[in-house]
């Protein structure tokens, strides 16, 4: 049988590599005497699959994965198993059977959206009118301009056909952006390539290093944004929630 | 602390998880609940500490006890050292990330002469003094222990003092001790707490404190004499662990969050080595060799494979096909875990084919290259080593692995053995031809076009103490590159891979492991110079390291090259490993003749005179696979 999980990459896990969260999850799947299913061949590996890689350092409240068992689980057994051994912020949220006449595309193949939240102190603080009015503004640009490094230089890089919505909003002296922006095998935007565009826009300066999470990745089916698990379900959502990082503790843990 | 790291720091440095703590298994205890605290130093980045089977087993022991604590405390990547200074930070433990100075006890492990700078520089980038005399009692006591603290006086300037082999009961024991007095600590009294402190610990067996040891030189800069003082033993006798099959063992070790260079379970399946190989020091210093018996190991890989969700399982020990139910045992284990994939693997191999059988069954996939050790060249060298190994035993070997599909082979060897000539060098090339041929006509047979790898790596010979060959003199550095180069001309195949280490460090390593405490000026100006990660190729700094002896005027030659006399005292003397300076002698002068000794477990006793004189014997679990070379 094979599940599609849902899990968070919180807390000290969004640190680790993608490398190091693969060997991490296969490491917490054995540790939950979970029966996983190997790939054929002379190197027999675990079939596990993974949606997109985070970069190092951002947290993430929604990642899923796909793991093929041998031996049937119940989902509800299978996220307590595992949860109760895995890692710090890694903690498995939800986990649906793909139903077997199911055509699943990849994790990889469907995921085009990424909706992000990142915030930080900021040097100064704006009315409404003027978040308002720089908010269109940036949206309303016909490039947005940003330099990437390639392996051995930079290249300039437009991703304005990218990024799809964005709000802004200060809760105390800090700045915390929300906005959508394409993933995946069609195109790109890293979250922290839209906080610097927004904030050189705006003029403003972020007096410490930004902090950012994922808070969701999304599949398009017939144009509209559904989570790698609706996607099972057929399913429609309107759009992602955005739980903000104001009050208590954050879950990435540093603000 | 904790938010400024993840804040600030981490999202800067290099592979930030290794600096985050809290992996699976790892223990965080209440400070406020325990008597004492230590933290456990390898001075070494994260990736090659946590390989470290000597800190599963002590973080494992200590953290059993109630009362006391261990955290752990690797060296710092170069990036972090730098975020660190430029915050003016101390240096931090892991799990709780307070600085190290606010431990009890801080305690290094000593695996190779050449991490020695990073012991100094952790302690500065913790804040404190390098050197004993100028820390107070408000500092924590510095101990260590491992293979190099078999000769501690290089660093008898840096520790207070240091733990002689095996540690997990005496660790416990000297903690204890320590514990105790500070219930007797007063604010009036402070001076003389230590003091007394590290008399009492002085009495334990096992524990050298160079404080009450003070060396007196001739005129010609040998060693006149060593003086005990304060009522200290003169000599000091290295601890063993009897019952070693119910010795505690860790099954609940860290899974490290960056991929360590040894990620699996490590079962012990034996302690010591009989082999007695003449350049091996840790198959003098271990003795005598004792087996685990197969229903413990059986248990233990249970438990830690359940613990940890590792998917491969080593069976480790200075020569596990030694181990002499390791046929058993190996065929137990792939049985109960072969469904899930689990893989058993074996860090080392005898040259023989019982080796090649037993690779062939663990490693169903040919994918890695197999490694046989000769060591030398010819046999006469051999010989010399006791290395028991013939020219048929490496032919029959490595037909046996081509045969059974692998096409890489690894050969180790040395250069810069005692009574080693060119013709022995011209040997090492020969070897690996024959090899190469005789996979070239193994391959043909089987009609097989797959490339062969023959790999042969060449490391320089270091005299360590207390092996037959503490009294020889190493190659010096010319003599070194030239058989290097030499080699080099001879191995012109493409087929074979050539290693060979920068003989610099071999010079360096040579000085310090048969050094002395007038040493301990030399490694605190090279320090201070900018020496650190000496083991990592791209940090070595050579030309600083030479800088640091010609200002004090210390020669490293004499520490090198210098045959000594029979009768010399060595720095080391007050260390009793348990082998007699006698029997070494007596194998360093059966070397010189190319005389063998033979294994005392399937031969009878040699006489190195650790059984009797420290109360202990010869424990093996079946009969074995005897090699007679």
């Amino acid at each position: 049988m094979k599940l599609r999980v849902k899990y968070t990459k919180t807390g000290s896990a969004r640190f680790l590599s993608h490398l190091e969260l693969m060997t991490a999850v296969e490491r917490a799947l054995r540790r939950a005497g979970v029966s996983l299913a190997f790939s054929q061949g002379f190197n027999p590996h675990p079939k596990i699959s993974y949606a997109s890689a985070l970069p190092v350092g951002v947290a993430s409240e929604a990642e899923y994965l796909d793991v093929e068992l041998s031996q049937r689980l119940e989902t509800g057994q299978f996220l307590k198993n595992i949860n109760n051994v895995s890692i710090a912020g890694l903690t498995f949220l939800d986990a649906r059977t793909i139903p077997g006449d199911h055509k699943t595309k990849s994790l990889t193949a469907v995921i085009e959206r990424a909706r992000y939240f990142a915030s930080a102190k900021s040097d100064k603080i704006l009315t409404s009118a003027e978040i308002a009015g720089l908010v269109e503004g940036f949206l309303e640009q016909e490039n947005i301009k940003v330099s990437r490094r390639t392996k051995n230089d930079l290249k300039e890089a437009d991703i304005r056909d990218g990024i799809f919505d964005l709000e802004l909003q200060f809760i105390d002296d800090c700045l915390e952006l929300d906005f959508l922006v394409i993933t995946g095998s069609k195109g790109n935007v890293r979250p922290e390539e839209v906080w610097e565009a927004f904030t050189s826009f705006a003029g403003l300066k972020s007096l410490e290093k930004p902090c950012y999470i994922r808070k969701e990745l999304y599949a398009l089916r017939d144009g509209k944004m559904v989570t790698p698990i609706q996607l099972l379900e057929g399913e429609e959502i309107v759009k992602g929630n955005s739980c903000r990082c104001s009050g208590g503790t954050s879950p990435c843990g540093s603000c | 602390m904790r938010e400024l790291l993840e804040k600030e720091i981490l999202p800067k440095v290099e592979k930030p998880a290794r600096y985050l703590g809290d992996e699976y298994n790892s223990i965080h205890k209440n400070w406020q609940h325990v008597a004492l605290k230590m933290v456990f130093c390898f001075p070494d980045v994260y990736e090659v500490a946590m390989s470290h089977l000597g800190l599963r087993i002590l973080y494992g022991v200590v953290n059993e006890q109630e009362d006391l604590l261990m955290e752990r405390c690797f060296a710092p990547w170069m990036d972090m050292e730098q975020e660190l200074r430029q915050r003016d930070l101390a240096l931090f433990s892991l799990e709780s990330t307070r600085p190290i100075k606010d431990f009890d006890v801080i305690g290094f492990t000593l695996q190779y002469e050449m991490s020695y700078s990073n012991i100094l520089n952790m302690l500065d980038l913790g804040k404190i003094p390098v050197e004993r005399k100028d820390r107070d009692e408000s500092y924590p006591l510095v101990i260590a222990g491992g293979p190099c603290a078999f000769n501690p006086e290089p660093l008898a300037d840096f520790i207070d003092a240091f733990l002689l082999g095996d540690s997990e009961e005496l660790l416990i024991e000297v903690l204890d001790i320590i514990k105790e007095s500070f219930l007797k600590k007063t604010d009036s009294e402070h001076k003389s707490v230590k003091k007394d402190l590290l008399k009492e610990l002085a009495h334990v067996q096992g524990v050298y404190v160079p404080d009450f040891h003070q060396i007196k030189y001739t005129e010609a800069g040998h060693i006149e004499q060593i003086i005990n003082k304060e009522n200290a033993p003169p000599v000091i006798k290295r601890r063993i662990i009897k019952d070693f099959d119910n010795a505690y063992f860790p099954t609940k070790p860290i899974i490290p969050y960056v991929e360590a260079v040894h990620d699996r379970v490590m079962l012990e399946v034996a302690r010591g080595c009989t082999r007695a190989c003449r350049f091996c020091q840790a198959g003098m210093v271990y003795r005598p060799v004792r087996e685990r018996s197969p229903e413990t190991l059986q248990r233990q890989a249970e438990d830690s494979l359940k613990n940890t969700g590792y998917e491969e399982l080593s069976l480790t020990s200075l020569s596990s096909v030694d181990y002499s139910c390791i046929e058993h045992l190996t065929r137990q284990l792939l049985g109960k875990y072969e469904a899930q994939q689990i893989g058993i693997s074996l860090p080392s191999l005898r040259v023989d084919a019982f080796s090649v059988d037993l690779a062939k069954e663990i490693q169903k996939v040919r994918k890695t290259g197999l490694t046989f050790a000769p060591e030398a060249g010819t046999q006469r060298l051999r010989n010399v080593i006791n290395k028991g190994v013939t020219e048929e035993d490496i032919e029959r070997s490595v037909r046996g692995a081509f045969e059974a599909g692998w096409d890489a082979i690894k050969l180790y060897f040395m250069i810069g053995l005692p009574t080693e000539t060119m013709e022995d060098v011209a040997g090492i090339a020969n070897l690996a031809y024959k090899v190469l041929n005789i996979g070239k006509e193994v391959k043909k047979s089987q009609g097989s076009k797959r490339p062969i790898k023959i790999t042969v790596s060449v490391s320089s010979f270091v005299p360590k103490p207390h092996t037959p060959f503490q009294w020889e003199s190493q190659d010096s550095l010319e003599l070194l590159q030239d058989k290097q180069q030499y080699l080099k001309t001879l191995l012109k195949d493409k087929r074979i891979i050539y290693n060979y280490h920068h003989a610099q460090l071999s010079f360096l390593e040579a000085v310090f492991s048969r050094g002395d405490r007038r040493l301990g000026t030399v490694l605190k100006l090279a320090w201070q110079k900018g020496c650190k990660f000496d083991g990592w190729d791209e940090h070595f700094k050579y030309q600083r390291w030479l800088e640091a002896f010609h200002e004090l005027q210390i020669d490293p030659e004499f520490y090198a090259y210098r045959r000594r006399a029979k009768e010399e005292i060595f720095p080391w003397d007050m260390i009793d490993v348990g082998v007699t300076k006698k029997y070494l002698w007596s194998e360093y002068e059966k070397a010189l003749t190319e005389g063998r000794t033979h294994d005392c477990r399937y031969e009878p006793c040699s006489g190195c005179g650790v059984c009797p004189r420290f109360d202990v014997e010869l424990e093996m679990r079946g009969k074995g696979h005897e090699v007679k070379g």
